[in-house]
């Protein structure tokens, strides 16, 4: 029998409820306590294995080498050291390779730890061999982009569909449902792009005419390239969808460099965005923000989920988190001036947690 | 070897500007947002990163060598940059002075790899490349940090006499690298390392010297392609240099440099780094997927090689052995 | 014609000439770090399934670096053939949907395979054009063309006869492994055996004479590339059984640097003539013990690629010195 969950808890609830799990955590930071982002439970309820503590847990990241990811490493560690029942955290780098992070999970595997997280390069890819660890006995939790099929224990993520049609519903609103809008996403083919544009395109209104859609591999210097060359192309354009804070920064960038007028666009929660809306908004009057974090927090969640399996509790099949909008209203809350442009303002982690990983 | 005439002023020159003047034609005839002033401009300055970067690859190229270094000090330039720089203007003397030297650092040990230890430059520069990307993974723990002053930016935004400064330095150090291989003894001893190391070498002279030098220039203009790129960007990103591994052997190779070393020029890889831009500006402008634009791309590369083979009717061997 | 023109058979055939004085200082490289790795972590790195890991971690690279092998032999560079490996799985994986069967898509993957090497050969022979720039425009070309396939998506794989390959053993080995140790033993007899593999490692040598002693040098070329694209193919057919999938982006990480860097540590020249199979397979085998090791040692991510590029560097170097004191 399937049993369909779809009850919403406020994140604060389940931060206080989980907070007795795992021990207490400190909520020291602003943005990450004082939102209200959503935490759904979806699908049947998974029963754990229930097997003696201490845990060895590993994390198979597809690669790092950008700020997100090194905060999502950092606030795992963080979560993993305050975890009584996690006796060692194993984290291991698929360096953007489909292959190596197969083998990278064989290697997980073979060295015997009770979980895995992941966060797959290919949803597909992956799949077999999570299914074939779930098989033997390893929990299994993909987080932040989902794996094909159910071969796995718990997921953990944001909607990505929902998340592009909720900013493209913004984009459309700031446009007032009429003008031109070029897009902008990650890396050729990924499928959380691919998710996220689909959402955006059903959300516009039959007046928002799409000029183009480009990969800009969520990098400022790709994204100001690709932008460049579409202000040549299209003399007009009004406003710009785009997945990330690095191509909505990039692409400002790009218009600023051309002598054009910021527009509105759409992102994440990419500090150095946001100091740019800070910076250029009292000479830019139809500049406009309209941003989901893609929270770099998500991960705790893996991980507890990994935990209360092990101990043989209940939880969800899965758990999609809903992200609040950060707009022209609120983005004064996230902003951090003293911060790097590379942190993502929502987060877990605490001031000081935050210089260490950037070295400021 | 007396290939005719226009062979050999195509040769000088770079038959690759024929392949730039044909593509432009082709391109604004499909998409006329290409004819414009503010679109060729754009080009020229986007252009300028790569091609700096390939001025150096040339010189590698020219002794038979090639840099695969290139994009991790590409990569590390801008991290490291972005980091002391700090968003501070007096800090900039520090981090250009900084980078420098860590850019003739890894060229002279790249240069002491290859023409002392005799390791393959592929490999030698290959693995040197993991080793700065792995460097700048260190340095930021995969979190870089910093940012540039507003007065550092304007040396990858600004324009003087209506060119964009990236631009402007390009062809200042395209034309000293011209007249360094071209008109100095230092020039024609690269030239002749290249064409034949063992015949130069008994000729007196130091293959050694000569690599080195290469492989120091080679990284030199990496780094200063990479001091452009973060001015115009003005943030920090890990992933910056890896598109430069590969497409600055392209536009020397495109410029038509053969890589069995001794015969190519500056002037063309300057011609082969505007191909290279032009096409993937084309290919961002036209409405088409990352697919066709990969496809499109590949396509032109080879054509623009074989329709350079055909107009410089050389004789050269550029093929596989 | 094809003439025999290499009279230089091995003299001896002994177990350590057969292996070669070069592969004796990577064969130390290996039991060095394999003792290092061993002690390190005594109680995971020697079991059985740990070598195995490796052994399947290693097959694609494997393959590649001997069919790279035999391309820097015979005096060329591939540097498509990541990109093949991308294309061949989509192509498996569309077949697969088509067909339904799988020997149709298998042979489906090694002909695309088969065929995209064989465009590069004639690019490169009849252009001509540089080996490195005309793979380098079809890598562009293939990984497009893979991209297109199914609008930058992968394809998943449904049914088992695919996941058997996979996943399936024999007397305690996985197929993957079986395959490698196939295509090696393939490799090894065609190099070593044959008149043709022998007449490649003199067409690299000296082409020149080569041309003279009446081996059809440009027929080689297209048949060494197209078999390169062909075990590109193969190592795609691994991939996609491996992940149940067809991936567009597989193969796009540097696969085929790696490949070519193997067969380097390998001892090839690529002036072309010199290097060996079991050679290249060393050279794989000390890249994926590395790489397991440092994974199993916890070596922080990013040191990993630090040492890895330290450690290739020195290994060239040590296999350098080697070869200066044979005196070649």
């Amino acid at each position: 029998m399937k049993t369909l969950f779809h009850s919403s808890i406020s994140r604060r609830a389940v931060l206080s409820g989980a907070a007795g799990l795992a021990a207490g955590l400190a909520l020291g930071t602003r943005a990450f306590a004082q939102e209200g982002a959503q935490l759904t439970p979806v699908g049947a309820m998974v029963k754990g294995m229930a097997k003696p503590g201490p845990y060895r847990i590993g994390f198979s990241n597809g690669f790092s080498g950008n700020s997100w990811r090194a905060m999502a490493i950092a606030a795992l560690q963080a979560e993993a050291k305050k975890t009584p029942d996690i006796a060692e955290f194993i984290v291991v780098d698929g360096q953007g390779d489909i292959n190596k992070q197969v083998n990278d999970i064989e290697t997980l595997v073979n060295q015997q730890v009770d979980a895995i997280l992941v966060i797959a390069n290919s949803g597909s890819a992956v799949a077999p061999v999570l299914k074939s660890a779930t098989d033997e006995g390893v929990v299994t939790v993909p987080f932040n982009l989902p794996v094909d099929g159910e071969g796995w224990s718990t997921y953990v993520g944001t909607d990505p569909v929902k998340k592009g049609g909720v900013l493209g519903k913004w984009l459309n609103d700031a446009l007032g449902g009429k003008g031109k809008v070029v897009a902008l996403g990650g890396l050729p083919g990924n499928s959380y792009t691919a998710a996220g544009w689909e959402g955006a395109q059903k959300a516009f209104a039959p007046g928002i005419e799409v000029l183009t859609f480009k990969d800009a591999f969520w990098e400022e210097d790709k994204a100001k390239v690709v932008m460049a060359d579409l202000i040549a192309a299209y003399p007009e354009i009004d406003g710009v969808w785009c997945d990330g804070g690095q191509n909505a920064a990039g692409a400002m960038k790009a218009l600023l460099a051309a002598g054009k007028p910021l527009v509105p666009v759409t992102g994440d929660d990419y500090n150095g965005l946001l100091k740019l809306y800070k910076a250029e908004k009292p000479n830019q009057p139809k500049f406009d923000i309209g941003l989901l974090s893609e929270p770099t927090w998500q991960g705790i969640f893996a991980l507890r989920a990994a935990v209360s399996l092990l101990k043989g509790e209940e939880v969800a099949k899965q758990q999609i988190l809903t992200p609040s909008l950060i707009t022209a209203a609120n983005y004064e809350k996230y902003l951090r001036p003293d911060l790097p442009d590379g942190v993502f303002a929502d987060t877990s982690l605490t001031d000081d947690e935050l210089r260490a990983i950037f070295k400021s | 070897m007396s290939p005719g005439r226009v062979s050999q002023i195509l040769s000088s020159f770079g038959a690759v500007w024929i392949a730039v003047a044909g593509l432009y034609v082709v391109s604004g005839l499909l998409s006329p947002a290409m004819f414009s002033t503010g679109q060729v401009i754009n080009i020229l300055q986007v252009a300028s990163f790569l091609g700096v970067i390939a001025a150096g690859q040339t010189i590698v190229i020219l002794t038979g060598g090639i840099d695969l270094s290139q994009a991790g000090v590409v990569t590390l330039t801008n991290i490291v940059a972005a980091s002391l720089m700090a968003g501070l203007s007096e800090n900039i003397p520090l981090a250009v002075g900084m980078v420098v030297f860590l850019a003739l650092a890894v060229g002279a040990i790249n240069g002491l790899l290859v023409a002392a230890l005799g390791i393959t430059p592929l490999i030698a520069t290959l693995g040197m490349n993991s080793i700065l990307f792995g460097a700048a993974l260190v340095y930021t723990g995969g979190a870089p940090s910093g940012g540039t002053p507003a007065s550092f930016q304007w040396v990858g935004n600004g324009a003087l006499f209506g060119l964009p400064v990236p631009t402007l330095f390009w062809i200042a150090l395209t034309f000293l690298l011209l007249v360094m291989t071209r008109k100095t003894v230092w020039g024609r001893r690269l030239y002749a390392t290249g064409a034949n190391p063992r015949a130069a070498g008994m000729m007196g002279v130091s293959t050694l010297r000569i690599d080195l030098s290469a492989y120091m220039l080679s990284s030199l203009t990496a780094a200063f392609g990479g001091l452009l790129l973060t001015a115009y960007t003005g943030s920090p990103s890990l992933g910056i240099g890896n598109q430069f591994m590969l497409t600055s052997v392209a536009a020397v190779v495109v410029g038509g440099a053969a890589l069995t070393g001794g015969a190519g020029s500056v002037l063309a890889t300057m011609g082969g780094a505007v191909f290279i831009t032009e096409l993937s500006s084309f290919t961002n402008i036209i409405r088409v997927s990352s697919g066709t634009q990969l496809v499109v791309q590949g396509l032109l590369i080879l054509v623009s090689v074989l329709a350079y083979r055909v107009l410089s009717m050389s004789r050269r061997t550029g093929s596989a052995i | 014609m094809t003439a025999d023109i290499t009279n230089v058979r091995p003299a001896s055939r002994g177990w350590f000439s057969r292996i070669g004085a070069q592969n004796v200082s990577l064969l130390i490289s290996l039991v060095v770090l394999l003792a290092i790795f061993g002690a390190l972590r005594p109680d995971v790195f020697f079991t059985p399934r740990n070598l195995i890991n490796i052994g399947l971690a290693v097959t694609i690279l494997g393959i590649l670096a001997m069919a790279q092998t035999v391309v820097i032999v015979s005096g060329g560079l591939d540097i498509s053939v990541g990109s093949i490996v991308g294309l061949s799985t989509m192509v498996l994986a569309v077949a697969l949907q088509e067909t339904g069967s799988i020997p149709l898509g298998i042979l489906a993957c090694l002909a695309a395979g088969l065929l995209a090497g064989a465009v590069n050969g004639l690019i490169i022979v009849y252009g001509p054009v540089n080996a490195v720039i005309a793979t380098l425009g079809t890598m562009s070309a293939f990984r497009g063309l893979a991209y297109l396939m199914n609008n930058g998506n992968s394809i998943p794989i449904v049914g088992d006869g695919l996941r058997l390959l996979g996943t399936g053993t024999l007397l305690g080995l996985p197929f993957a492994i079986w395959l490698l140790i196939a295509v090696m033993a393939a490799f090894i007899v065609f190099t070593r055996e044959t008149i043709v593999g022998r007449n490649i490692y003199a067409m690299g040598g000296n082409p020149t004479v080569a041309r003279l002693a009446g081996i059809a040098v440009h027929r080689y070329q297209v048949g060494i590339y197209a078999m390169s694209g062909c075990a590109a193919a193969i190592a795609g057919i691994v991939l996609a059984s491996r992940t149940m999938s067809g991936q567009p982006a597989s193969g796009s990480q540097g696969l085929e640097l790696e490949a070519i860097t193997a067969a380097i540590l390998g001892g090839c020249a690529l002036q072309g003539g010199k290097g060996t199979i079991v050679g290249a397979m060393l050279g794989v085998l000390i890249i994926g013990v590395l790489n397991n090791g440092m994974i199993l040692t916890s070596v922080p991510t990013f040191y990993q690629l630090l040492a890895k590029g330290a450690l290739l560097i020195l290994a060239v170097i040590v296999q350098e010195r080697q070869r200066t004191r044979n005196g070649e």
